[in-house]
């Protein structure tokens, strides 16, 4: 037990945030906020339709948009569903990968064959492309689209899991625990999941990061959620209706740069929570 | 070595059969008549009202009424003789029609492939060597930020800044047309130097992300150290221990890339135009146009399979490690 508890600590004292993380932390709390706040701070409806193509105005800050929709009340509306995609793919994965990488790595054999053959098929599987396939022919909505991206998304992570958990198992806390004859279920959730605790949450952020970048993508190029309306919905209006060759700069601009910005803090989170646990990116 | 390559190629072969079922089974369990996914929306319904026995005709002919194990070995026969149909669109083969896009995306992703690599492993060098150095404080969060970024979002950027605003270079396409010989080349790469430069800079950041972090993890080994004690010189150290062994991870990891030559750009493709294999199967996607969608997939996973099949027998070929069987990737 003491081996075990030695680790943990270790484990406690690497997750102290270096300055990236921290402004990682800083933009990601702030669209979480507006997220949840997004009623009381949106000004307007964001479907309410008026005069088009107001530039920027006291009455309307990031002034309309073609139909005539205060863009910045889409813009706060459109943090929702951008964040909610991205968070809930990057939770499927986690939770997919790890049990798959749990079950492979400490039961090895036939089972870990098994889901090392499905990893090698899933990454050879051209990811945009299915997630495209899947997509234009599944009933349209938010859930095809976070099942679309979770589909192939979850390879990297249950790699690095998997390799994580063999090393941990040739420790010599989880032999005294199997020793003792301890329930596997309980070893796992005890003893392996908290050790694995850094690398899962900053493969998390960076699952958060991939998952938004990739239904920015898709929304751009018309293929998410009709109805709901996520940043890349507005940048794809803008683009196809002529929103950027007459340069309304209030409308692209603000998707772009919030895109990028959450993308980014997610990334720093990610990224960075990597190095503190160790992890070089691409191990 | 000879029994790894044997086996690593079996894999890659299996993998390619389980994707081209994958793809079968799609068509037919995606909701909907498959026959619609087959024929392309817009046609289906033309053909649904002007003539339902051409629409029976086609269904014959991919065997729709048959059961679905017989309608399995129709599919592996025709996708083995490479017959994928006749494309809706312009009635030319789906085959020709991806192949000629194929050409034109490779014209931009081979050399982003190329001075992306070399730039990418120039610069991560440099910044891994001399880690937590100027060039490496303000090139890593720049590049970072690159590779974070969504790739249509800095697309929209550099179209309206280069192209628009700026006017340097063509909004959209890929040719003027009337043009032959050098005025042609040279027409060319000024319609492709915007998507690119910007395909460079990506593939560049995250190569560099990829070397910088491989140089730096080497630089703390043992062995370093012991090759400074010998009294050997910085730039012997760097070139002789350091960039030799950085190099191998990174070569397959662009063996790996090869895979993306022709999936890697769609997005890039569609803003600026460039009517290549991605920009293809965007539209095939869009007109419900199932037989050209399916080749261009089928395609860029074959290519994945390929590149991660040669980045197995490189690393097996130039690690003496694998090569004596002591040590398993």
């Amino acid at each position: 037990m003491s081996t075990e508890k030695m680790a943990k600590r270790a484990g406690t004292k690497k997750t102290k945030m270096n300055a990236a993380m921290i402004w990682g932390a800083a933009i990601v709390g702030v669209f979480v906020l507006v997220a949840v706040l997004a009623p009381v701070l949106a000004p307007y409806d964001p479907y309410k339709m008026g005069i088009p193509y107001i530039k920027p105005s006291a009455e309307h800050l990031l002034g309309t948009n073609d139909v005539g929709q205060d863009l910045l009340s889409e813009l706060i509306y459109g943090t929702r569903i951008s964040l909610f995609i991205g968070i809930f793919t990057s939770i499927i994965v986690t939770v997919v990968s790890l049990t798959l990488s749990l079950l492979s790595g400490y039961y090895k054999g036939a089972i870990d064959k098994a889901v090392t053959a499905i990893t090698n098929i899933t990454m050879g599987l051209p990811d945009l492309a299915l997630t495209i396939l899947l997509i234009a022919y599944l009933n349209p909505g938010k859930l095809s689209v976070i099942i679309s991206i979770s589909l192939t998304a979850w390879t990297g992570t249950a790699r690095i899991l998997r390799s994580r958990v063999l090393q941990l198992c040739e420790m010599p806390f989880i032999k005294i625990e199997q020793a003792i004859g301890m329930n596997d279920f309980i070893i796992m959730i005890k003893h392996i999941v908290p050790n694995l605790k850094d690398i899962i949450l900053s493969r998390a952020a960076l699952s958060v990061s991939a998952a938004m970048m990739t239904e920015a993508g898709l929304s751009f190029l018309g293929l998410g959620d009709f109805g709901a309306k996520s940043w890349g919905t507005i940048l794809h209006y803008a683009f196809y209706q002529n929103g950027v060759i007459r340069n309304y700069y209030w409308w692209y601009l603000p998707p772009i740069l919030c895109t990028s910005l959450a993308v980014l803090g997610f990334m720093l989170l990610g990224y960075y929570g990597a190095q503190k646990a160790k992890l070089v990116k691409n191990a | 070595m000879l029994k790894r390559i044997i086996k690593k190629s079996v894999i890659a072969i299996l993998t390619i059969y389980a994707i081209i079922t994958i793809s079968f089974l799609m068509v037919r369990f995606m909701p909907g008549d498959p026959l619609m996914h087959l024929v392309g929306q817009d046609r289906y319904y033309e053909l649904l009202q002007d003539s339902p026995a051409e629409l029976e005709r086609i269904a014959q002919r991919y065997g729709l009424n048959d059961t679905l194990w017989d309608q399995y070995i129709h599919y592996m026969q025709s996708t083995v003789t490479l017959d994928f149909g006749i494309a809706y669109s312009n009635n030319q083969p789906v085959l020709d029609n991806v192949l000629y896009r194929a050409g034109w995306t490779l014209l931009l992703s081979v050399p982003t492939f190329i001075i992306g690599g070399l730039l990418g492993a120039v610069l991560g060098t440099i910044a891994g060597w001399k880690l937590g150095g100027t060039f490496d404080k303000v090139l890593t969060p720049v590049l970072l930020f690159l590779n974070t970024v969504p790739a249509n979002c800095i697309g929209i950027l550099f179209l309206v800044v280069f192209a628009f605003k700026l006017g340097w270079f063509p909004v959209n396409g890929m040719t003027s047309g009337g043009l032959s010989g050098l005025s042609k080349t040279a027409d060319i790469l000024w319609h492709g130097a915007l998507p690119l430069t910007l395909l460079i800079l990506f593939r560049t950041a995250g190569n560099f992300l990829l070397m910088k972090s491989n140089v730096s993890q080497i630089r703390d080994e043992e062995f370093i150290t012991t090759a400074y004690s010998k009294g050997l010189s910085d730039n012997k150290v760097l070139f002789r221990h350091v960039v030799k062994n950085a190099t191998l991870p990174f070569v397959t990891s662009l063996c790996m890339q090869l895979g993306g030559l022709l999936s890697g750009s769609m997005l890039i493709e569609v803003i600026f135009g460039w009517k290549g294999m991605g920009e293809l199967f965007y539209s095939a996607v869009n007109t419900r146009d199932f037989p050209t969608a399916q080749l261009c997939f089928i395609i860029s996973a074959v290519c994945i399979v390929a590149g991660n099949l040669l980045s197995d027998i490189l690393i097996a070929a130039i690690d003496p490690r694998i090569k004596e069987g002591k040590f398993e990737y």
